[in-house]
């Protein structure tokens, strides 16, 4: 059964959402309401992503595509890799590596005021750590966040691991195990 | 959410999401100072610099899109539920998803305002039993659909059933027994 989760909208209203695997509908609603003024401008594909990716984690065991569902589409993405990251710390320690990770336009400050939907982060972020839980990697994580977006990323405590060289220099964090 | 807290609830209930429900869950992420921007992956570059070159024009008619299909859409679901599609639902569902978002391309006039009155309404946080407008998107959404969508929804139904049945077929074949 699909957990449900909460959030809260800039009406103050909770509403309720789930993460459930990604299927063809949320990349039609990425399609349809994330970018569609691309599309009617016949602008060349911007590089987009999540076609491919939907197929990756349809096809290989070691990608997994989930969305973030709010009423009935999708407010959040995310998609990582399960078996061939591993920790930069010495020990090398398996890991889940998100290779992506979004949210729907409407919801970040300077987008619209305020922000639809709060929460979308957190809520991926967090999920990704049960995965690696359930994966027996204890909640490590890693990311590299884009320009701009590691104050979001400092805000959660994700311990920072400086520019990669290897990654355009986009600065690299990880969580390490969840001691108990 | 700090590590112990995490670590508390790996060990009460083994689920760290269980975590994203509550009055403390809500008041975090209500306080939270996070303007949004979530981004991570080198591949998500071109949306984040998509996103930055939008005009606030294009990015009021994205938001009154959502704000419109985060009620029609969950109306749609709950509404075909009940018309005993079984194994073809999701199927038909996302077919069902894809005509009415091309019929949200071609309003006239009175239905673009009925849907702005109807988000309107949405806004005002209303019990549902007082949501006059909503209680009538069935309708809506039933009028809107043409002969052909209707065809189309059906054809797709027997299609998507078909390869259910067939595939069952396929998976209990028995070989001849010798005798």
């Amino acid at each position: 059964m699909v957990q449900s989760l909460q959030l809260v909208t800039s009406r103050g209203q909770v509403v309720t959402g789930q993460i459930v695997p990604m299927e063809q509908r949320h990349f039609e609603d990425v399609e349809e309401l994330w970018r569609p003024i691309l599309i009617e401008a016949n602008q060349p594909d911007a590089g987009w992503i999540w076609d491919y990716k939907l197929r990756q984690s349809q096809q290989q065991e070691r990608y997994e595509a989930y969305s973030l569902d709010v009423d009935g589409f999708s407010q959040g993405l995310i998609f990582i890799e399960t078996h061939w990251h591993r920790s930069q710390l010495p020990e090398r320690s398996p890991l889940v590596y998100v290779e992506a990770i979004s949210s729907a336009p409407w919801n970040r400050v300077d987008i619209e005021q305020p922000p639809w939907l709060k929460g979308i982060g957190r809520l991926l972020l967090l999920f990704s750590r049960q995965r690696s839980v359930e994966l027996g990697y204890r909640g490590r994580v890693g990311l590299h966040s884009l320009p701009n977006v590691e104050g979001f990323y400092h805000s959660l405590g994700m311990p920072d691991y400086g520019p990669d060289p290897e990654r355009d220099g986009l600065v690299y964090f990880e969580y390490g195990a969840i001691q108990s | 959410m700090d590590e112990q807290k995490l670590a508390e609830q790996l060990a009460k209930t083994g689920n760290l999401m269980d975590l994203c429900s509550g009055e403390e869950w809500l008041n975090e992420i209500e306080t939270a100072e996070d303007d949004g921007w979530i981004e991570a992956g080198v591949m998500m570059k071109p949306y984040v610099e998509y996103l930055k070159s939008r005009t606030p024009e294009q990015i009021k008619v994205q938001f009154r899109q959502m704000r419109i299909q985060s009620i029609l859409l969950p109306e749609l679901h709950n509404w075909m539920q009940s018309w005993g599609l079984g194994i073809s639902f999701e199927a038909v569902h996302l077919e069902a998803r894809r005509v009415l978002r091309r019929h949200l391309k071609q309003l006239t006039p009175e239905q673009e305002a009925w849907l702005d009155a109807l988000v309107a309404e949405d806004d005002q946080n209303l019990p549902t039993e007082e949501r006059t407008l909503r209680a009538q998107v069935v309708a809506m959404l039933s009028n809107l659909f043409t002969g052909d969508d209707w065809q189309t929804l059906a054809d797709i139904a027997a299609q998507d059933m078909a390869k259910g049945v067939l595939q069952v077929a396929q998976v209990n074949t028995i070989p001849p027994v010798a005798v």
